[in-house]
Protein backbone atom coordinates (compact mmCIF):
# COMPACT_ATOMS: atom_id res chain seq x y z
CA UNK A 1 0.00 0.00 0.00
CA UNK A 2 1.49 3.31 -1.04
CA UNK A 3 1.36 6.48 0.96
CA UNK A 4 -1.10 7.97 -1.51
CA UNK A 5 -3.68 5.41 -0.36
CA UNK A 6 -2.64 5.83 3.26
CA UNK A 7 -2.63 9.63 3.17
CA UNK A 8 -0.17 11.84 5.00
CA UNK A 9 1.47 10.27 8.03
CA UNK A 10 0.61 11.65 11.45
CA UNK A 11 3.49 12.98 13.53
CA UNK A 12 3.82 9.83 15.68
CA UNK A 13 3.72 7.65 12.53
CA UNK A 14 6.46 9.67 10.92
CA UNK A 15 8.76 9.53 13.95
CA UNK A 16 8.21 5.82 14.49
CA UNK A 17 9.28 5.12 10.90
CA UNK A 18 12.23 7.48 11.40
CA UNK A 19 13.35 5.52 14.46
CA UNK A 20 14.15 2.47 12.33
CA UNK A 21 16.37 4.29 9.82
CA UNK A 22 19.68 3.50 11.50
CA UNK A 23 19.00 0.26 13.35
CA UNK A 24 16.44 -2.27 14.43
CA UNK A 25 14.41 -1.21 17.45
CA UNK A 26 12.17 -2.65 20.15
CA UNK A 27 9.11 -0.89 21.64
CA UNK A 28 10.74 0.98 24.51
CA UNK A 29 13.70 2.00 22.32
CA UNK A 30 11.32 3.48 19.77
CA UNK A 31 9.63 5.54 22.48
CA UNK A 32 12.93 6.76 23.86
CA UNK A 33 14.12 7.67 20.38
CA UNK A 34 10.98 9.64 19.55
CA UNK A 35 10.96 11.47 22.88
CA UNK A 36 14.66 12.34 22.58
CA UNK A 37 14.37 13.38 18.95
CA UNK A 38 11.37 15.65 19.59
CA UNK A 39 12.76 16.89 22.91
CA UNK A 40 9.73 15.53 24.74
CA UNK A 41 7.19 17.12 22.37
CA UNK A 42 5.93 13.75 21.10
CA UNK A 43 5.44 11.06 23.74
CA UNK A 44 4.28 7.68 22.59
CA UNK A 45 2.02 5.64 24.81
CA UNK A 46 1.65 1.87 24.57
CA UNK A 47 -1.73 2.13 22.82
CA UNK A 48 -0.43 4.33 20.03
CA UNK A 49 2.79 2.34 19.67
CA UNK A 50 1.03 -1.02 19.61
CA UNK A 51 -1.48 0.22 17.04
CA UNK A 52 1.27 1.70 14.89
CA UNK A 53 3.47 -1.37 15.00
CA UNK A 54 0.50 -3.60 14.11
CA UNK A 55 -0.57 -1.24 11.32
CA UNK A 56 2.96 -0.93 9.89
CA UNK A 57 3.43 -4.70 10.00
CA UNK A 58 0.11 -5.21 8.26
CA UNK A 59 1.13 -2.71 5.56
CA UNK A 60 4.56 -4.40 5.40
CA UNK A 61 6.40 -1.17 6.24
CA UNK A 62 8.23 -2.92 9.08
CA UNK A 63 8.86 -6.55 9.99
CA UNK A 64 9.64 -8.37 13.20
CA UNK A 65 13.24 -9.58 13.35
CA UNK A 66 13.73 -11.00 16.83
CA UNK A 67 11.72 -12.09 19.85
CA UNK A 68 13.61 -12.44 23.14
CA UNK A 69 11.19 -13.09 25.96
CA UNK A 70 9.00 -10.01 26.12
CA UNK A 71 11.31 -8.01 23.86
CA UNK A 72 10.30 -7.82 20.20
CA UNK A 73 12.56 -6.12 17.69
CA UNK A 74 11.48 -4.69 14.33
CA UNK A 75 13.21 -3.33 11.25
CA UNK A 76 12.21 -1.10 8.38
CA UNK A 77 11.41 -2.78 5.06
CA UNK A 78 12.22 -1.23 1.68
CA UNK A 79 8.58 -0.32 1.36
CA UNK A 80 8.71 1.36 4.76
CA UNK A 81 11.81 3.28 3.83
CA UNK A 82 10.12 4.46 0.64
CA UNK A 83 7.04 5.54 2.60
CA UNK A 84 9.23 7.48 5.03
CA UNK A 85 11.11 9.24 2.20
CA UNK A 86 7.89 10.08 0.45
CA UNK A 87 6.54 11.68 3.61
CA UNK A 88 9.82 13.51 4.14
CA UNK A 89 9.59 14.96 0.63
CA UNK A 90 6.02 16.03 1.30
CA UNK A 91 7.01 17.78 4.50
CA UNK A 92 9.98 19.47 2.77
CA UNK A 93 7.65 20.73 0.08
CA UNK A 94 5.29 22.07 2.74
CA UNK A 95 8.13 23.88 4.52
CA UNK A 96 9.45 25.27 1.23
CA UNK A 97 6.00 26.55 0.31
CA UNK A 98 5.61 28.18 3.67
CA UNK A 99 9.02 29.83 3.57
CA UNK A 100 8.46 31.06 0.04
CA UNK A 101 5.28 32.79 1.14
CA UNK A 102 7.08 34.51 4.00
CA UNK A 103 9.88 35.96 1.80
CA UNK B 1 -10.82 -10.75 51.12
CA UNK B 2 -13.54 -8.19 51.69
CA UNK B 3 -15.46 -7.97 48.42
CA UNK B 4 -17.96 -5.30 47.50
CA UNK B 5 -20.49 -5.56 44.67
CA UNK B 6 -21.74 -2.39 43.03
CA UNK B 7 -24.19 -1.85 40.22
CA UNK B 8 -22.47 -0.42 37.16
CA UNK B 9 -24.04 3.03 36.95
CA UNK B 10 -23.46 3.65 33.26
CA UNK B 11 -23.33 1.87 29.92
CA UNK B 12 -19.96 0.22 29.31
CA UNK B 13 -19.77 2.25 26.11
CA UNK B 14 -19.74 5.49 28.11
CA UNK B 15 -15.96 5.19 28.12
CA UNK B 16 -15.10 8.43 29.93
CA UNK B 17 -17.84 7.65 32.48
CA UNK B 18 -16.50 4.14 33.15
CA UNK B 19 -12.95 5.42 33.63
CA UNK B 20 -14.10 8.25 35.93
CA UNK B 21 -16.27 5.97 38.06
CA UNK B 22 -13.53 3.36 38.54
CA UNK B 23 -11.03 6.06 39.48
CA UNK B 24 -13.49 7.49 42.02
CA UNK B 25 -14.07 4.02 43.46
CA UNK B 26 -10.29 3.55 43.87
CA UNK B 27 -10.09 6.85 45.72
CA UNK B 28 -12.83 5.53 48.04
CA UNK B 29 -10.76 2.41 48.75
CA UNK B 30 -12.48 0.08 46.27
CA UNK B 31 -10.16 -1.49 43.74
CA UNK B 32 -11.80 -3.11 40.76
CA UNK B 33 -11.62 -6.90 40.65
CA UNK B 34 -14.00 -7.60 37.81
CA UNK B 35 -16.00 -5.40 35.49
CA UNK B 36 -19.42 -6.51 34.29
CA UNK B 37 -22.00 -4.47 32.36
CA UNK B 38 -24.56 -4.85 35.20
CA UNK B 39 -22.47 -4.98 38.34
CA UNK B 40 -18.78 -4.88 39.24
CA UNK B 41 -16.76 -6.59 41.94
CA UNK B 42 -14.38 -4.53 44.06
CA UNK B 43 -11.91 -5.39 46.80
CA UNK B 44 -11.45 -3.14 49.82
CA UNK B 45 -7.99 -1.63 49.81
CA UNK B 46 -6.43 1.59 51.06
CA UNK B 47 -7.49 4.56 48.99
CA UNK B 48 -5.29 4.99 45.92
CA UNK B 49 -4.96 7.18 42.88
CA UNK B 50 -5.41 4.74 40.01
CA UNK B 51 -5.90 5.64 36.38
CA UNK B 52 -8.11 3.35 34.34
CA UNK B 53 -8.19 3.28 30.56
CA UNK B 54 -10.61 1.44 28.27
CA UNK B 55 -9.16 0.15 25.02
CA UNK B 56 -11.18 -1.19 22.06
CA UNK B 57 -10.20 -4.73 21.12
CA UNK B 58 -12.45 -7.48 19.81
CA UNK B 59 -11.96 -10.85 21.49
CA UNK B 60 -13.84 -14.09 21.01
CA UNK B 61 -15.48 -15.72 24.05
CA UNK B 62 -12.48 -17.54 25.53
CA UNK B 63 -9.78 -15.61 23.70
CA UNK B 64 -7.11 -13.85 25.71
CA UNK B 65 -5.65 -10.51 24.61
CA UNK B 66 -2.39 -10.89 22.61
CA UNK B 67 0.59 -11.31 24.91
CA UNK B 68 2.74 -8.81 22.97
CA UNK B 69 0.07 -6.19 23.59
CA UNK B 70 -0.02 -6.88 27.34
CA UNK B 71 3.80 -6.91 27.48
CA UNK B 72 4.04 -3.58 25.72
CA UNK B 73 1.48 -1.98 28.02
CA UNK B 74 3.29 -3.41 31.06
CA UNK B 75 6.59 -1.92 29.80
CA UNK B 76 4.89 1.45 30.00
CA UNK B 77 3.48 0.83 33.50
CA UNK B 78 -0.05 -0.29 32.51
CA UNK B 79 -1.54 -3.50 33.92
CA UNK B 80 -4.28 -5.46 32.23
CA UNK B 81 -7.38 -5.55 34.46
CA UNK B 82 -9.68 -7.65 32.31
CA UNK B 83 -12.47 -7.25 29.80
CA UNK B 84 -15.13 -4.57 29.86
CA UNK B 85 -16.97 -6.54 27.19
CA UNK B 86 -15.92 -8.78 24.32
CA UNK B 87 -14.96 -5.63 22.44
CA UNK B 88 -13.14 -3.62 25.11
CA UNK B 89 -10.23 -4.18 27.50
CA UNK B 90 -9.39 -2.35 30.68
CA UNK B 91 -5.92 -1.26 31.80
CA UNK B 92 -4.84 0.52 34.96
CA UNK B 93 -1.77 2.18 36.43
CA UNK B 94 -0.84 3.55 39.83
CA UNK B 95 2.21 5.27 38.37
CA UNK B 96 1.48 8.98 37.91
CA UNK B 97 4.36 9.21 35.41
CA UNK B 98 3.13 6.39 33.17
CA UNK B 99 2.41 7.91 29.75
CA UNK B 100 -1.15 7.97 28.49
CA UNK B 101 -1.72 4.93 26.23
CA UNK B 102 -2.62 7.15 23.31
CA UNK B 103 -0.86 10.19 21.96
CA UNK B 104 -2.34 10.11 18.46
CA UNK B 105 -6.11 10.74 18.64
CA UNK B 106 -6.67 10.10 14.93
CA UNK B 107 -5.02 6.72 15.12
CA UNK B 108 -6.96 5.96 18.28
CA UNK B 109 -10.12 7.01 16.44
CA UNK B 110 -9.44 4.37 13.79
CA UNK B 111 -9.52 1.68 16.48
CA UNK B 112 -12.79 2.96 17.95
CA UNK B 113 -14.23 3.19 14.45
CA UNK B 114 -13.92 -0.59 14.08
CA UNK B 115 -15.90 -1.04 17.29
CA UNK B 116 -18.47 1.52 16.14
CA UNK B 117 -19.04 -0.42 12.93
CA UNK B 118 -19.62 -3.64 14.85
CA UNK B 119 -22.14 -1.79 17.08
CA UNK B 120 -23.97 -0.53 13.98
CA UNK B 121 -24.18 -4.12 12.73
CA UNK B 122 -25.50 -5.22 16.14
CA UNK B 123 -28.20 -2.51 16.13
CA UNK B 124 -29.27 -3.43 12.59
CA UNK B 125 -29.43 -7.08 13.58
CA UNK B 126 -31.69 -6.24 16.52
CA UNK B 127 -33.93 -4.15 14.28
CA UNK B 128 -34.22 -7.07 11.85
CA UNK B 129 -34.69 -9.59 14.64
CA UNK B 130 -37.74 -7.83 16.07
CA UNK B 131 -40.09 -8.41 13.07
CA UNK B 132 -38.64 -11.90 12.64
CA UNK B 133 -39.58 -12.78 16.21
CA UNK B 134 -43.01 -11.28 15.71
CA UNK B 135 -43.59 -13.45 12.64
CA UNK B 136 -42.33 -16.52 14.51
CA UNK B 137 -44.66 -15.76 17.40
CA UNK B 138 -47.64 -15.40 15.07
CA UNK B 139 -46.72 -18.59 13.23
CA UNK B 140 -46.58 -20.52 16.49
CA UNK B 141 -49.95 -19.17 17.52
CA UNK B 142 -51.79 -19.50 14.23
CA UNK B 143 -49.79 -22.23 12.50
CA UNK B 144 -51.92 -25.10 13.81
CA UNK B 145 -55.21 -23.25 13.34
CA UNK B 146 -55.93 -23.25 17.10
CA UNK B 147 -54.47 -19.96 18.37
CA UNK B 148 -56.40 -19.96 21.67
CA UNK B 149 -55.32 -23.50 22.54
CA UNK B 150 -51.73 -22.76 21.43
CA UNK B 151 -51.68 -19.70 23.67
CA UNK B 152 -52.99 -21.66 26.64
CA UNK B 153 -51.01 -24.88 26.33
CA UNK B 154 -47.61 -23.87 24.99
CA UNK B 155 -45.09 -21.46 26.43
CA UNK B 156 -43.24 -20.93 23.17
CA UNK B 157 -45.44 -18.12 21.92
CA UNK B 158 -45.40 -16.08 25.16
CA UNK B 159 -41.67 -16.80 25.43
CA UNK B 160 -41.01 -15.30 22.04
CA UNK B 161 -43.41 -12.44 22.74
CA UNK B 162 -41.56 -11.56 25.96
CA UNK B 163 -38.22 -11.78 24.16
CA UNK B 164 -39.59 -9.45 21.52
CA UNK B 165 -40.73 -6.94 24.13
CA UNK B 166 -37.32 -7.10 25.85
CA UNK B 167 -35.63 -6.64 22.49
CA UNK B 168 -37.76 -3.57 21.79
CA UNK B 169 -36.99 -2.21 25.26
CA UNK B 170 -33.28 -2.78 24.71
CA UNK B 171 -33.23 -1.12 21.29
CA UNK B 172 -33.11 2.44 22.68
CA UNK B 173 -30.22 1.35 24.90
CA UNK B 174 -28.37 -0.03 21.87
CA UNK B 175 -28.84 3.26 20.08
CA UNK B 176 -27.60 5.20 23.13
CA UNK B 177 -24.49 3.03 23.22
CA UNK B 178 -23.96 3.60 19.53
CA UNK B 179 -24.37 7.34 20.06
CA UNK B 180 -21.70 7.32 22.80
CA UNK B 181 -19.17 5.52 20.61
CA UNK B 182 -20.01 7.54 17.48
CA UNK B 183 -19.47 10.77 19.38
CA UNK B 184 -16.18 9.49 20.81
CA UNK B 185 -14.96 8.31 17.39
CA UNK B 186 -15.84 11.61 15.74
CA UNK B 187 -13.98 13.62 18.36
CA UNK B 188 -10.90 11.44 18.10
CA UNK B 189 -10.84 11.47 14.32
CA UNK B 190 -11.08 15.25 14.44
CA UNK B 191 -7.88 15.17 16.51
CA UNK B 192 -9.54 15.92 19.87
CA UNK B 193 -8.02 13.72 22.58
CA UNK B 194 -10.20 11.87 25.06
CA UNK B 195 -10.91 13.68 28.31
CA UNK B 196 -10.96 10.54 30.47
CA UNK B 197 -13.17 12.45 32.87
CA UNK B 198 -16.92 12.97 32.71
CA UNK B 199 -20.04 13.04 34.82
CA UNK B 200 -21.73 9.69 35.16
CA UNK B 201 -25.15 8.72 36.47
CA UNK B 202 -25.54 7.43 40.02
CA UNK B 203 -27.36 4.35 38.90
CA UNK B 204 -28.68 2.65 35.81
CA UNK B 205 -31.84 0.93 36.99
CA UNK B 206 -33.51 0.58 33.58
CA UNK B 207 -31.01 -1.93 32.23
CA UNK B 208 -30.98 -3.86 35.51
CA UNK B 209 -34.78 -4.00 35.63
CA UNK B 210 -34.99 -5.22 32.02
CA UNK B 211 -32.32 -7.84 32.72
CA UNK B 212 -34.00 -9.14 35.88
CA UNK B 213 -37.49 -9.19 34.37
CA UNK B 214 -36.20 -10.98 31.28
CA UNK B 215 -34.37 -13.51 33.42
CA UNK B 216 -37.40 -14.14 35.63
CA UNK B 217 -39.85 -14.43 32.74
CA UNK B 218 -37.55 -16.74 30.81
CA UNK B 219 -37.07 -18.85 33.93
CA UNK B 220 -40.80 -19.20 34.51
CA UNK B 221 -41.62 -19.82 30.86
CA UNK B 222 -38.85 -22.35 30.30
CA UNK B 223 -39.84 -24.16 33.46
CA UNK B 224 -43.46 -24.32 32.42
CA UNK B 225 -42.54 -25.29 28.86
CA UNK B 226 -40.16 -28.10 29.74
CA UNK B 227 -40.66 -29.09 33.38
CA UNK B 228 -44.39 -28.75 33.99
CA UNK B 229 -45.34 -31.25 31.26
CA UNK B 230 -43.18 -33.82 33.05
CA UNK B 231 -45.51 -33.64 36.07
CA UNK B 232 -48.32 -35.27 34.07
CA UNK B 233 -49.05 -36.77 30.70
CA UNK B 234 -49.23 -40.43 31.65
CA UNK B 235 -52.36 -42.51 31.05
CA UNK B 236 -54.25 -43.48 34.19
CA UNK B 237 -57.41 -45.43 34.95
CA UNK B 238 -60.64 -43.47 34.86
CA UNK B 239 -61.15 -43.66 38.63
CA UNK B 240 -58.11 -41.36 39.05
CA UNK B 241 -60.10 -38.52 37.54
CA UNK B 242 -61.16 -36.19 40.35
CA UNK B 243 -61.57 -32.81 38.70
CA UNK B 244 -65.04 -33.39 37.24
CA UNK B 245 -67.55 -36.11 36.45
CA UNK B 246 -67.18 -36.95 32.76
CA UNK B 247 -70.05 -37.63 30.45
CA UNK B 248 -70.33 -41.41 30.33
CA UNK B 249 -70.30 -43.20 26.98
CA UNK B 250 -72.39 -45.94 28.59
CA UNK B 251 -75.17 -43.46 29.32
CA UNK B 252 -75.29 -42.58 25.61
CA UNK B 253 -75.02 -46.09 24.29
CA UNK B 254 -77.42 -47.73 26.73
CA UNK B 255 -77.26 -50.56 29.18
CA UNK B 256 -75.83 -53.12 26.77
CA UNK B 257 -72.75 -51.09 26.12
CA UNK B 258 -69.61 -53.14 26.56
CA UNK B 259 -66.38 -51.24 27.20
CA UNK B 260 -63.24 -52.34 25.43
CA UNK B 261 -60.14 -53.18 27.39
CA UNK B 262 -56.71 -53.14 25.84
CA UNK B 263 -54.52 -53.51 28.90
CA UNK B 264 -50.76 -53.47 28.59
CA UNK B 265 -48.50 -53.14 31.62
CA UNK B 266 -51.42 -52.07 33.77
CA UNK B 267 -52.60 -49.36 31.38
CA UNK B 268 -55.96 -49.67 29.65
CA UNK B 269 -55.44 -47.97 26.31
CA UNK B 270 -59.19 -48.14 25.57
CA UNK B 271 -60.41 -46.31 28.66
CA UNK B 272 -58.10 -43.89 30.38
CA UNK B 273 -57.66 -40.36 31.57
CA UNK B 274 -54.60 -38.15 31.29
CA UNK B 275 -53.78 -34.92 33.08
CA UNK B 276 -51.44 -32.21 31.79
CA UNK B 277 -50.50 -28.86 33.25
CA UNK B 278 -49.46 -25.65 31.54
CA UNK B 279 -48.66 -22.13 32.56
CA UNK B 280 -51.97 -20.71 31.33
CA UNK B 281 -53.99 -23.89 31.81
CA UNK B 282 -53.32 -25.32 35.24
CA UNK B 283 -55.33 -28.47 34.50
CA UNK B 284 -56.08 -30.13 31.20
CA UNK B 285 -57.71 -33.53 31.33
CA UNK B 286 -58.24 -35.89 28.46
CA UNK B 287 -60.77 -38.68 29.05
CA UNK B 288 -61.08 -41.47 26.50
CA UNK B 289 -63.81 -44.14 26.60
CA UNK B 290 -64.30 -46.81 23.92
CA UNK B 291 -66.36 -49.95 23.53
CA UNK B 292 -68.91 -51.83 21.45
CA UNK B 293 -72.34 -50.38 20.86
CA UNK B 294 -75.56 -52.20 21.66
CA UNK B 295 -76.87 -52.29 18.11
CA UNK B 296 -76.44 -55.24 15.80
CA UNK B 297 -73.78 -53.44 13.76
CA UNK B 298 -71.35 -54.08 16.65
CA UNK B 299 -69.77 -50.74 15.78
CA UNK B 300 -66.75 -49.48 17.64
CA UNK B 301 -67.79 -46.35 19.55
CA UNK B 302 -65.53 -43.79 21.10
CA UNK B 303 -65.73 -40.66 23.22
CA UNK B 304 -62.88 -38.25 23.75
CA UNK B 305 -63.37 -35.45 26.30
CA UNK B 306 -60.97 -32.55 26.62
CA UNK B 307 -61.47 -30.54 29.80
CA UNK B 308 -59.70 -27.28 30.63
CA UNK B 309 -59.35 -25.30 33.84
CA UNK B 310 -58.20 -21.83 32.83
CA UNK B 311 -56.77 -19.09 35.03
CA UNK B 312 -59.59 -16.71 34.06
CA UNK B 313 -62.84 -16.46 32.17
CA UNK B 314 -61.61 -14.32 29.27
CA UNK B 315 -60.56 -17.12 26.93
CA UNK B 316 -63.09 -19.77 27.99
CA UNK B 317 -65.78 -19.11 25.38
CA UNK B 318 -63.28 -18.45 22.55
CA UNK B 319 -61.58 -21.76 23.41
CA UNK B 320 -64.89 -23.65 23.42
CA UNK B 321 -65.86 -22.21 20.02
CA UNK B 322 -62.42 -22.82 18.54
CA UNK B 323 -62.30 -26.40 19.79
CA UNK B 324 -65.78 -27.17 18.45
CA UNK B 325 -64.79 -25.85 15.02
CA UNK B 326 -61.55 -27.81 15.19
CA UNK B 327 -63.39 -31.02 16.18
CA UNK B 328 -65.67 -30.70 13.17
CA UNK B 329 -62.71 -30.11 10.85
CA UNK B 330 -60.89 -33.05 12.39
CA UNK B 331 -63.76 -35.46 11.90
CA UNK B 332 -64.13 -34.25 8.31
CA UNK B 333 -60.66 -35.61 7.62
CA UNK B 334 -61.05 -39.05 9.22
CA UNK B 335 -59.94 -41.66 6.70
CA UNK B 336 -62.54 -44.31 7.51
CA UNK B 337 -65.48 -41.95 6.99
CA UNK B 338 -67.17 -43.76 4.13
CA UNK B 339 -69.56 -42.57 1.49
CA UNK B 340 -70.55 -38.98 0.87
CA UNK B 341 -69.49 -36.59 3.56
CA UNK B 342 -72.49 -35.30 5.46
CA UNK B 343 -73.02 -31.69 6.44
CA UNK B 344 -72.40 -30.49 9.96
CA UNK B 345 -75.28 -28.80 11.72
CA UNK B 346 -74.72 -27.01 14.97
CA UNK B 347 -77.34 -26.27 17.61
CA UNK B 348 -76.70 -23.61 20.22
CA UNK B 349 -78.31 -23.61 23.64
CA UNK B 350 -78.16 -20.08 25.01
CA UNK B 351 -80.71 -20.86 27.71
CA UNK B 352 -78.72 -23.72 29.19
CA UNK B 353 -77.40 -21.68 32.10
CA UNK B 354 -73.79 -21.71 30.89
CA UNK B 355 -71.68 -19.18 29.00
CA UNK B 356 -71.60 -21.31 25.87
CA UNK B 357 -73.08 -24.63 24.85
CA UNK B 358 -73.32 -26.07 21.36
CA UNK B 359 -73.79 -29.52 19.93
CA UNK B 360 -72.76 -30.33 16.37
CA UNK B 361 -73.75 -33.38 14.39
CA UNK B 362 -72.64 -34.54 10.98
CA UNK B 363 -75.65 -35.82 9.08
CA UNK B 364 -75.74 -39.47 8.04
CA UNK B 365 -72.71 -40.27 10.19
CA UNK B 366 -72.02 -41.13 13.82
CA UNK B 367 -69.79 -38.10 14.35
CA UNK B 368 -70.88 -35.59 17.00
CA UNK B 369 -69.18 -32.91 19.03
CA UNK B 370 -70.23 -30.69 21.89
CA UNK B 371 -68.49 -27.75 23.52
CA UNK B 372 -69.38 -26.10 26.78
CA UNK B 373 -67.91 -23.20 28.75
CA UNK B 374 -68.84 -21.79 32.09
CA UNK B 375 -66.65 -19.35 33.99
CA UNK B 376 -63.07 -20.58 33.71
CA UNK B 377 -63.95 -24.18 32.77
CA UNK B 378 -64.25 -25.53 29.24
CA UNK B 379 -65.08 -29.00 27.98
CA UNK B 380 -65.16 -30.48 24.51
CA UNK B 381 -66.74 -33.83 23.71
CA UNK B 382 -65.98 -35.70 20.52
CA UNK B 383 -68.21 -38.68 20.14
CA UNK B 384 -68.66 -41.41 17.54
CA UNK B 385 -71.64 -43.57 18.46
CA UNK B 386 -75.36 -44.17 18.45
CA UNK B 387 -76.50 -41.83 21.21
CA UNK B 388 -77.44 -38.19 20.83
CA UNK B 389 -75.34 -35.62 22.68
CA UNK B 390 -78.22 -33.13 22.53
CA UNK B 391 -80.18 -35.40 24.86
CA UNK B 392 -77.46 -35.28 27.50
CA UNK B 393 -77.05 -31.54 27.96
CA UNK B 394 -77.43 -31.76 31.73
CA UNK B 395 -74.44 -34.15 32.00
CA UNK B 396 -72.42 -32.06 29.56
CA UNK B 397 -72.98 -28.82 31.48
CA UNK B 398 -72.28 -30.62 34.77
CA UNK B 399 -68.70 -31.18 33.58
CA UNK B 400 -68.03 -27.44 33.85
CA UNK B 401 -69.83 -27.13 37.22
CA UNK B 402 -73.35 -26.13 38.15
CA UNK B 403 -74.12 -22.50 38.61
CA UNK B 404 -75.26 -23.19 42.16
CA UNK B 405 -71.87 -24.82 42.96
CA UNK B 406 -69.97 -21.93 41.47
CA UNK B 407 -71.90 -19.33 43.48
CA UNK B 408 -71.46 -21.45 46.62
CA UNK B 409 -75.15 -21.73 47.38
Amino acid sequence: MGSKERGPLTEPMFYVLMSFLKRDMCGTEITEFVERKTRGRVRLGPGTLYTLLAKFQEEKLIEETQVEGRKRTYRLTDKGRAAYREELERLRACVADGEEEEE
Amino acid sequence: MNRVYKLTPMSQYDVDGVESWLEDMALRGLRLERFRPLFCTFAREPSAQIRYRVEPRYLRLEEEPPQDMLDLYRDFGWDYEGRVSNTMLLFSTRDPDAPEPHSDPELQGERWEKLRRSLVRGCLLNVLLAPLLLVLCLLMLFGEGQPVLALLTTSAAPLIAVTLVCLLLLLPQSFTQLRHITSLTRRLRAGVPMEHRSFYPKRQLGALAIFLVTLAVWGVLLMTQYLLPLTGGQMESLDRLDAFTPLSIASLEGEDFQPDHYVTQGIDYANFCRREQYLLCRDQWQVVQTGKGPLSDNLWVRMDIQWYDLPGTLLAVPLAKEQLDHAMALDDDIWWASGEAGQWTTDYFPEAGVDFLAVARRSDTLFQAAAVARGDKVALVRYTGHGDLAEHLEEITAMVGHREERSGT
